[in-house]
């Protein structure tokens, strides 16, 4: 292979990692944006997604029905991650949400040990064919399938955010929550269904994922962290934006663990949000600002 | 003997005889490794009850410590006694390098910081094969030396560990109850107001949380030596999260309480080491540790924030355990004794005797010449999105003035205020202060320069004493660093400080609830405090946001006096208050502002008889 085509395929298989970062990241930045919970087991969402979808297509469940059932019951799991953990707790300090969310990651990892043990789970590709040539890159179907998918399911949560009346005031309460509440939105039920949106997000990112790279139950938390980077680039404020850094992010990640080594795959991808930081940092400092203009409103 | 003191004495003798009353019975390692996980944990809640912030890099450092010792003793051929030292500080100066910038961006970023950098430091130490062995490790690092005298053996270790542990726990105390200590109590409960008061979050987290690092390199240090070999998988950010469960198991806001989870922690491990593979199909026990966990973490985060502490210090009889916010023991004996020798330092606003005299960076301030611009305003611009809050404004106050800004609601004013003091960056123009720049300095860097101010509604910190809160504004005054402060040697400066605090408090007519939880206090109290507070800064420029709102007509009529009395002693003062009697009462000269505009500025008599103010006032149509 030529350097070119090399690069053409690092950048191909890194467009199908950043669909799914991006999926996972805009489950983090709606999360964050609406309850100011910065949620490390936004991850856990998709390894449920897809070791349930796995064990039902392995039961002989029709493989559309399984990702149906795997996606509603990560939604499900996201709403009772707020009503069950993140609700009681609300007046507390956001350090104490943190922690509360740290909390949440490992007791679905555990629960998710448990029910599924240390082997991994695999699911068939979404359609067979031969790999598809695409400017030097050989991708095979699946990977389009992630990219396609997730590009619709992105697009659909534009539509959601800013079509409807339902997405205003999701947007609304994440601008604003007193505002919104005075305008008699239950910004309680919106952060319930922040969750249910961000844990579909994530347990579609899952199901995506697993033909790709099997399925186990500890892979949400490198997932979930990779999601990180793309919210952090933007600082948990745009959710576009997010999605984009998602996929500059899977490219970058990509290029370096072919180019460098994929040993260091992780140390490249963790290394990127500790630069990321950095750079923010910087740029808070230039800027001079200590204080929000949201606190210095408060 | 108090009774905490003897719980101290007899918990250090359990300690010492240990290893004799265990002899044969138990091994002594596993008492080792809640010494070394404790140094750990005590590093995390010192960042988590001073700083409010969380670290899950605490293995990472911990393996920096160990890397660094197993490294520099084998590859470089140092002594152990040099290369234990520089394990404590190579991690403290990682921790310092991450978390410097990372704190500038406030928020929790920390945690994901940490949790990267542990991640990467983990596939490093696994991926360098040639430089730290990889997966199975180094062995033969060498033990301490003494002469020719080995130093080895479990019990040698444990006490070094444990006394390291005392020594973090006695540290970590004193910074607690230092001046810093109680800066970052301020910043926990406002950062805002206390960036305003001159206090430099950034600069006191980041030492913290190198300060926390370096208690995990040494105890990486002593590990590598005592086992004599080390291997990747203790630093695997895991145990980091191991780390943080045993903090908040004990209770993250008290330093005992890390050593209880520790404690812990470290039992239930190696109990569920022995009772899980007879539940669990086998091999992934160690794995199964992490629901246990997971559950203990969310069951305590749920049925008992406060964490196991609190219990156990009931338990033990000893009084409610101060959260880290409490007034520590030494400034209310000295606050009693201020009380006590009450003199006539009052009316020269700084406290009695030459130090807080030399305290004084800034002098009370009748230098000035009368004459001079202090504050200059220019064509200064606030834009919040589509809403233009200020909009070209410029004015200039004269040293020794009283200066007051008027306006309708929405007029500008407190956004003047908050571009002024820096808390808000302007969208454009300019504010000089002596002919100095200010609008593009951070809030605290123009605090430092003697700019003072109130809050519309009073933002004390509600659960520092009142006392407390007067020595938060003297923090700018006070010199002592981050290392005498955890040495405990501040106490001179402390017990001045607290003088010149009880002095500004009798200003204000507060003095006699100094000990009293600033939230305790009625509102117009509240609103004297956040004076008190202010004038505890000794401030050339002092911004009062509506002092009068919400007063009664004696409240009021106290603070006239009160205004006068700072502004006789040299303050210049710009006020901004609804109340046009009160204003046209004290104001040399008054800026009358509406919709973010200046409309009139001139002496009090003029602006009254200004059409436009009555207009805007009104509401009459301009002629």
């Amino acid at each position: 292979m030529t350097l070119e085509q090399q690069i053409a395929q690092f950048v191909a298989s890194g467009l199908v990692n950043g669909a799914i970062y991006a999926l996972l990241g805009l489950g983090l930045v709606v999360i964050y944006s609406v309850t100011r919970v910065v949620n490390v087991a936004q991850g856990e969402f998709a390894a449920l997604g897809a070791l349930v979808a796995a064990s039902l297509v392995a039961r002989g469940l029709p493989y559309w029905l399984a990702i149906v059932i795997a996606i509603a019951a990560t939604a499900v799991t996201g709403a009772g991650m707020h009503r069950f953990a993140i609700r009681p707790a609300r007046k507390a300090t956001a350090l104490t949400l943190l922690i509360i969310s740290i909390a949440v990651h490992l007791t679905l990892r555990g629960i998710l040990l448990i029910l599924w043990g240390t082997d991994p789970y695999s699911l068939p590709p979404f359609s067979v064919g031969p790999p598809l040539r695409l400017a030097g890159a050989v991708l095979n179907r699946q990977s389009l399938w992630v990219i396609g998918a997730a590009l619709v399911i992105l697009a659909g949560s534009y539509v959601f955010f800013t079509r409807t009346i339902h997405g205003k005031a999701l947007r609304a309460c994440a601008v604003n929550p007193t505002a919104a509440r005075l305008y008699g939105i239950d910004v309680n039920a919106m952060a319930m269904q922040a969750f249910a949106l961000a844990g579909a997000l994530g347990g579609a990112a899952g199901v995506l994922i697993t033909p790709l790279t099997l399925a186990t139950y500890d892979m949400g938390l490198i997932l979930g962290l990779k999601g990180f980077v793309g919210a952090v680039v933007v600082g948990f404020a745009s959710y576009p934006w997010t999605v984009a850094a998602c996929f500059a992010f899977g490219v970058v990640e990509s290029l370096g663990a072919g180019l460098i080594s994929s040993a260091y795959r992780d140390a490249i991808a963790f290394g990127v949000l500790v630069a990321v930081l950095l750079w923010r940092a910087l740029a808070a400092a230039m800027e001079g600002t200590l204080v929000s203009e949201e606190q210095a409103q408060e | 003997m108090s009774r905490p003191h003897l719980w101290k004495v007899a918990f250090v003798a359990a300690l010492a005889a240990l290893p004799w009353i265990i002899a044969g019975r138990l091994s002594l390692s596993i008492f080792l490794f809640i010494g070394l996980s404790s140094l750990l944990a005590v590093g995390l809640s010192l960042l988590g009850g001073a700083a409010g912030q969380i670290s899950l890099g605490q293995a990472a450092f911990y393996g920096i410590g160990a890397y660094t010792s197993a490294l520099t003793t084998l590859r470089l051929g140092v002594s152990p006694w040099i290369a234990f030292p520089l394990s404590g500080a190579v991690a403290a100066l990682a921790a310092f390098l991450l978390g410097r910038p990372i704190f500038m961006l406030r928020g929790h970023y920390l945690v994901l910081g940490t949790l990267a950098f542990n991640i990467i430091v983990d596939v490093l130490i696994r991926s360098l094969q040639t430089l730290t062995g990889g997966p199975t490790g180094l062995t033969g690092i060498p033990a301490f030396r003494v002469g020719a005298v080995v130093v080895a053996g479990d019990r040698v270790y444990y006490f070094a560990t444990w006394s390291l542990v005392m020594l973090a726990l006695w540290l970590g105390r004193n910074l607690i109850d230092s001046r810093i200590g109680r800066a970052l109590a301020a910043v926990r409960a406002s950062e805002v107001v206390a960036v305003t008061l001159g206090i430099n979050p950034v600069y006191y987290k980041a030492r913290l949380f190198a300060f926390s690092a370096a208690l995990a390199g040494l105890a990486g240090s002593l590990y590598v030596h005592y086992l004599s070999f080390v291997s990747p998988s203790p630093f695997a950010f895991e145990f980091s999260i191991a780390v943080l469960v045993m903090s908040v198991i004990g209770g993250i806001a008290h330093l005992p309480g890390a050593v209880l989870g520790a404690a812990i922690v470290t039992l239930l491990r190696e109990l569920l080491r022995d009772v899980l593979p007879r539940f669990f199909r086998g091999g992934a026990s160690a794995e199964y540790e992490i629901v246990f966990f997971g559950l203990l973490l969310a069951a305590v985060v749920v049925l008992a924030p406060g964490g196991a502490w609190p219990f156990v210090a009931r338990l033990l009889g000893l009084a409610p355990p101060r959260p880290s916010t409490d007034a520590p023991p030494t400034i209310a004996r000295a606050a009693q004794t201020a009380v006590a020798g009450a003199s006539a330092a009052l009316d020269h606003g700084a406290g009695p005797g030459n130090h807080s005299t030399r305290a004084t960076g800034v002098p009370v301030a009748t230098t000035a010449a009368p004459a001079g611009v202090l504050l200059s305003i220019n064509g200064l611009e606030k834009r919040f999105g589509g809403l233009q809050a200020v909009r070209r404004l410029s004015f200039t106050v004269r040293a020794g003035e009283m200066y007051a800004i008027i306006g309708p609601n929405g007029a500008g004013k407190t956004t003047a205020f908050n571009l002024i003091s820096g808390v808000l960056r302007p969208t454009d123009g300019t504010i000089t202060l002596e002919g100095q720049r200010i609008d593009t300095l951070p809030a605290f860097g123009v605090a430092s320069l003697g700019v003072a101010r109130t809050f519309q509604t009073p933002r004390v910190f509600a659960d520092l004493s009142v006392l407390e809160n007067v020595l938060v504004g003297l923090h700018r005054h006070l010199r002592a660093g981050f290392v005498p402060c955890m040495l405990g040697l501040a106490g001179d400066e402390e017990t001045s400080a607290t003088h010149g605090a009880m002095a500004v408090l009798r200003q204000v007519g507060l003095a006699h609830r100094a000990g009293e939880p600033a939230g305790a206090l009625p509102f117009g109290q509240q609103r004297q405090l956040e004076i008190a507070r202010a004038l505890a800064t000794r401030p050339r420029l002092l911004l009062l946001d509506e002092p009068a709102s919400g007063l009664s007509a004696t409240e009021r009529a106290a603070l006239v006096t009160l205004i006068r009395r700072i502004r006789d002693r040299g303050v210049t003062v710009l006020l901004v208050e609804h109340d046009v009697r009160l204003v046209m009462g004290l104001a040399d000269r008054v800026l009358v502002l509406n919709h973010g505009e200046r409309i009139a500025e001139d002496v009090p008599a003029n602006v009254q008889r200004d059409p436009q103010v009555v207009g805007a006032y009104l509401g009459e149509e301009r002629t």
